[in-house]
């Protein structure tokens, strides 16, 4: 189960070398996403797409608000 | 795994960083007038007239301690006040306010047809960043 961030949890852990997943679609991803963030849509988030994540790093997820 | 359940929305409510098609875009924020006059509920507009009598303004944030909007005031609510009238009995509550990520030249063209002079900008959970003033008027 992920655990809740809040934003400034979010700024902090980033600050820190988070890494950041945009869950929405390409196009909503296009239009605008968190400095930094990768784009892997909640359909295709599987061992293949986040193979290239470093395990070592947090990740946060997150989609447009509450959902 | 980390879940940041406001998302995005949040996110571009503050105002922070972004990429994509949005950030070349001029949006409110960014376009807000950051020193808008505030004053508190029990300020009273016989000493308002005297602070923004030369300010150029006339626009006034009624706003609590922690910066959060409560009403807005204008020139002539203020102007000629000799009373004890204080700026909660004189505002106009609640007014419209705007997100800053929001695109400027869609909230302009609302202003244009509503006829609005200037709204608010503020964070979601409504503290002031600034004051936008729809294009043409002074």
């Amino acid at each position: 189960m992920p655990e809740s961030v809040t934003r400034e949890e979010v700024q902090t852990l980033v600050h820190n070398g988070a890494q950041l997943i945009e869950v929405l679609g390409p196009r909503q991803y296009a239009e605008a996403h968190l400095a930094g963030a990768l784009n892997i849509p909640l359909a295709h988030l599987d061992h293949k797409t986040t193979a290239e994540l470093t395990h070592e790093r947090p990740v946060i997820v997150y989609c447009h608000d509450f959902q | 795994m980390c879940d940041y359940v406001a998302g995005k929305q949040d996110w571009l409510a503050y105002g922070l960083p972004i990429e994509g098609e949005l950030a070349e875009a001029v949006t409110v924020g960014q376009s807000a007038l950051r020193d808008v006059p505030v004053c508190g509920l029990e300020d009273k507009l016989s000493e308002l007239a005297q602070r923004l009598r030369f300010s150029g303004w006339s626009e006034c944030v009624v706003a609590n301690d922690a910066g959060i909007v409560l009403g807005l005031l204008r020139e002539w609510m203020w102007q000629g006040v000799t009373n004890e009238l204080t700026a909660e009995q004189a505002m106009e509550p609640a007014p419209i306010t705007f997100r800053p990520h929001v695109r400027r030249d869609e909230i302009m063209a609302y202003m244009e047809k509503k006829k609005l002079d200037s709204a608010l900008v503020t964070t979601a959970d409504g503290k002031l960043l600034g004051l936008l003033r729809r294009e043409g008027t002074v």
